[in-house]
Parts: C-alpha cells; sequence; structure tokens
C-alpha cells in the first residue's frame, strides 16, 4: 500500500503520526541520500553526521509539511544546505581561469581517450578523483544528476542557483572527469 | 577549444538520459550506504518523535544510566561541604587563638595577678560562707550538689556570671586542664600552676588551636564525680574565680565566646533539672561579680575614681579586683600613683 505511494504522500502520512509511512518514506531514500553526501563529503563521519542531521529535520518539520515541491527536491534542498554550510568552511572555489585551462586540454576525440585503455579500476579511481578534486557545486550538479536523475530545473530548484549556472556547473564536472582521464 | 562542444555533447547526451561511458562508470563506484547503527539511530528519531511514551522512556533510561554519575557528584559536594565547614571551623579556632594570644602578650602582669587574687578569694569568701566549692574532702559526694545553691544564688540580671562558677564546678577535669595548659602557655601565668600532681599534660606548641574549643565545652561536659582528684577539687574554687574573671574580661573585649550563653542556658537548665526549687540565700561571690560587670561598662576616669575612692574605704581587695579587669580593658591607661602602686603589689 505505501510501496504505491509517492513521496509526498509518505511525507503527509507521517505527518499524521505514521511511523510506518516514514520508514517507507527513509528506505526509498536513505542510499542515495547517503551516497550524495558522501560524494559531497568525502568522509563517512561527516557523511553520517549530516545525513541523521537531514532527517532530523524532516522529523521536526513532519507535522508543517506541504507538498509544493517534490519531496526528493525537498530533502536535498535540506541536504544541499547542510552541506554548503560545511563546505563554506572547508575548500576553496576553482576560479573561471582554472576552468577555461582545464577544456584547452580536452582535445583528444573521445575514442582514442587514454581511459579506454585503462583498467576497469583504475578507471573508477580516477572518476573517484576527480569527483573529489572538482569543485563542490560542480561535483554536487553532477551527484545529483547521476543519483537522483534530476534535471537542470530540478537541480536549480534545490541549489538555488540559475537554470544556466547549472548547466555550466555540469559542464565544467565532466570536463574535469576527462581531464583526469587524460592524464 | 574543442574541449568546450565535446563537453557540451556529451552533456546533451547525460540530460537526455542515454547511457554515456561517464554515467556507466559512476554505476559502477563503490554505493556507499548507511550503517545499521545510523539507520536505527535515524528510525529511533522518527518513533519518539511520534509516539510521545517512547520519549518518557527515553529520560527514564538515561536517569538509570547518570545513576553512578549522581553518587560521583553527591560524593563531591559533600567532600565540598566539608571541607567549607572544616575551613570556616578553622578560622575560627585561628581567630580565638590569636585572641587568646593577644590577651597574653598585652596583660600579663595582671592575668597573673588576677590568678593570684581568684586564688585568695575563696578565703574571702568563706567569711561570708560562700559554698563555692567543696572541701577536698567533700568533693566526691558533695560535687553534683553544690552546683545547685550557686547558681540558683545568681542574681536574676547576672545569668552569665552566676553560671560560671557553677558551671565549672561542674564542669570535667579535661577542660579545665585544657584551659590551665593553655594558660601555662602564656608568659607570667606559668608561676601560677596547678599544685604538683595535678598540672595537665605536657603544653603544646603555642598557639594551641583546639584550646578554644576545649575551654568552650564544659556544657556538654560529664559530671565532676567522675574524675576529680582531691587536689583538682581543692584547685576548683581558684579555677571558678580565675574563669569568671576572664569571662569578664572577654566580655568587655567583645569576645564574647558564642556559646557562653549556652553555658548558662545549660548550667541553669542542669540546675532546675537537679530540682533547686527553693532560693538560696545572696552570695558575695556573685554580686562582687555583678558591681564588677557593671563597672566594665564605666567610663575609664570614673572607673579610675571609683577604685580611688574604694582604696580610700579600705576595700583593698576590691579596688585590686577592678583594677585587674581595668588594666584588661585599658592596658594602655595611665594610672594615678596610688593605683599603680596597687597593680605593682604582689
Amino acid at each position: 500500500m505505501q510501496g504505491e505511494s509517492s513521496d509526498e504522500e509518505l511525507m503527509l502520512a507521517y505527518g499524521r503520526g505514521e511511523v510506518r509511512a516514514f520508514e517507507s518514506l527513509y528506505g526509498r531514500h536513505r542510499g542515495t541520500l547517503y551516497r550524495f553526501l558522501m560524494r559531497q563529503l568525502g568522509d563517512r563521519a561527516a557523511a553520517d553526521e549530516i545525513f541523521q542531521e537531514v532527517w532530523s529535520r524532516v522529523i521536526a518539520v513532519r507535522e508543517r509539511y506541504r507538498p509544493e515541491a517534490k519531496f526528493t527536491t525537498w530533502l536535498l534542498q535540506i541536504a544541499h544546505n547542510l552541506v554548503v554550510d560545511l563546505h563554506r568552511r572547508q575548500r576553496p572555489q576553482v576560479g573561471a581561469a582554472e576552468a577555461e585551462a582545464l577544456f584547452r586540454n580536452l582535445d583528444a576525440p573521445e575514442e582514442q581517450r587514454p581511459e579506454r585503455v585503462l583498467g576497469e579500476f583504475e578507471q573508477r579511481r580516477r572518476l573517484q578523483r576527480a569527483l573529489e578534486d572538482m569543485p563542490a557545486e560542480q561535483r554536487e550538479a553532477f551527484v545529483m544528476r547521476m543519483e537522483w536523475g534530476l534535471g537542470l530545473e530540478d537541480i536549480a530548484a534545490v541549489t538555488g542557483a540559475g537554470h544556466e549556472t547549472v548547466k555550466s556547473r555540469l559542464r565544467y564536472a565532466l570536463a574535469k572527469i576527462r581531464q583526469r582521464f587524460s592524464e | 577549444m574543442s574541449g568546450k562542444p565535446s563537453s557540451d555533447h556529451e552533456l546533451e547526451r547525460l540530460l537526455a538520459g542515454e547511457e554515456t561511458a561517464t554515467a556507466a562508470l559512476y554505476r559502477r563506484l563503490p554505493a556507499a550506504e548507511p550503517d545499521a547503527a545510523l539507520d536505527a539511530a535515524v528510525l529511533a528519531m522518527a518513533h519518539r518523535a511520534v509516539n510521545p511514551h517512547l520519549r518518557a522512556t527515553l529520560p527514564a533510561r538515561a536517569r538509570a544510566r547518570l545513576h553512578p554519575w549522581w553518587l560521583a557528584l553527591g560524593s563531591a559536594a559533600g567532600l565540598v561541604l566539608a571541607a567549607g565547614v572544616a575551613w570556616q571551623l578553622r578560622s575560627t579556632i585561628e581567630q580565638n587563638s590569636r585572641e587568646s594570644a593577644l590577651r597574653g602578650v598585652v596583660a600579663p602582669a595582671a592575668e597573673g595577678r588576677i590568678e593570684v587574687q581568684a586564688r585568695d578569694e575563696p578565703a574571702h569568701r568563706a567569711d561570708h560562707a560562700v559554698p563555692a566549692a567543696p572541701t577536698p574532702a567533700a568533693a566526691p559526694a558533695a560535687a553534683a550538689a553544690n552546683v545547685e545553691p550557686q547558681a540558683s544564688a545568681a542574681p536574676a540580671g547576672a545569668t552569665a556570671q552566676g553560671a560560671v562558677p557553677a558551671e565549672r564546678t561542674e564542669s570535667a577535669p579535661a577542660p579545665a586542664r585544657a584551659t590551665r595548659s593553655r594558660r601555662e602557655e602564656q608568659p607570667g601565668v606559668t608561676e601560677y600552676t596547678l599544685p604538683s600532681g595535678a598540672a595537665g599534660p605536657a603544653p603544646r606548641p603555642f598557639p594551641a588551636a583546639p584550646a578554644p574549643e576545649a575551654a568552650a565545652t564544659p556544657a556538654v561536659a560529664p559530671p565532676a564525680e567522675e574524675g576529680l582528684s582531691k587536689a583538682q577539687a581543692a584547685r576548683l574554687p581558684a579555677d571558678a574565680a580565675e574563669d569568671a574573671v576572664e569571662r569578664k574580661a572577654r566580655l568587655a573585649s567583645g569576645a564574647r565566646p558564642p556559646d557562653a550563653a549556652g553555658e548558662a542556658e545549660a548550667a541553669a537548665t542542669s540546675d532546675k533539672a537537679s530540682g533547686s526549687a527553693t532560693p538560696a540565700p545572696p552570695l558575695v561571690a556573685p554580686n562582687r561579680s555583678a558591681v564588677l560587670q557593671q563597672n566594665l561598662r564605666l567610663p575609664p576616669a570614673t572607673w579610675v575614681g571609683l577604685m580611688q575612692q574604694l582604696l580610700r574605704e579600705g576595700r583593698r581587695a576590691e579596688a585590686r579586683d577592678n583594677l585587674a579587669l581595668f588594666q584588661r580593658k585599658y592596658p594602655a591607661y595611665r594610672l594615678p600613683p596610688e593605683l599603680a602602686a596597687l597593680s605593682r603589689e604582689p
């Protein structure tokens, strides 16, 4: 029954006191949210802390929740805000000049790129390192797209950035990944 | 430059939901999951938010876990309290010791004189039939009985000083000895010590902290018949007079021990309890004490005039009593020649 309900319906049910609804909701999003946080933070302890904080906020506002937006958008907004707070204290932002230099180095056609000939393990390792090295906004947009399948509009709604900004961030994220594979 | 179009192309494919190499590779990355403890924590949080009874049980469990902590806190608080009380007691004891030391330094000669005079006084009082203390032979049997007439004979207005001899008679040898040993340490007092064999233990280094306490304990001391030797019993009148003067001096200097009134009350209570319903005949010794007490309040010049008048009337002993007390209260006062001569008399 609850398996067929939408996220928003489950959240409303939990707001009325149905704990089972929350359990279903949590089961749906726990993995993706946790991976999103892990990708963003790169540290299990920090991810655990933010993960718990995100859900505690969901629980705290359960009775005031109104399905004006998708539940995932709302959930990711909470996570995004918490992660941004953390990143503001931790990482410097990458400038535009560095990004331009990145694109200049990506000359080779896709079929000739080195990742084609790298082993599976090495490919995963390079992608991992590329994600770790890219700016948080780019990584966030990329992971939202990969983990949640969010489109530009949804990512823009979560992050509060403009449509074109999100598109640019995604483009830069892909360029960083390709640069890592060309090294 | 050529990278940008390439990235745009890949981005378009990505946004269109096509399977790109990057997307495929991303899906092969390790899929991190929250561990069971984290899941349990979040679900418990959700349950507690909805079920108030779960919320109520948590503090109970927390209280149970905190129990040892409360014990430790209670122990620490007890220690702090005990230390505070000990510190306060120590301060009081030190203050009393300083006061007694000051008395010993300021008027050693006067104190010595007073003691001699006090020892002489029983002879005087015997003339007035004052049963201030039992004779050595009658001491064991009459120790308790003699308390009654003395205390009940005290004037109503002078309860404290009236209680002094009674309380002293009643008091046990231990506190008396403690008071005495404290005096022995002070210069000028050692020559008026107890008779041989009745001396107390060796004096402790000055200042002896517990001495004031020991002097203040007679209110709860055991009855006199417990340990009074004959020599000690013989000393009792002298001790009583000695303590009376000391008490007066303490009153004069405003350093009245807090339990003095309690002692008087205790003595009066014990008197009442012992059944002395019939008032004893008026006694001279308390009356003289009452007069001394009144004289303490006189201005120094008036008091000196009074002593001169006593000398002129031939009441030398009374004049000496007054003079001793006067010199304690006003040690720096310049005495007229006749009183100065009296003070130098042995």
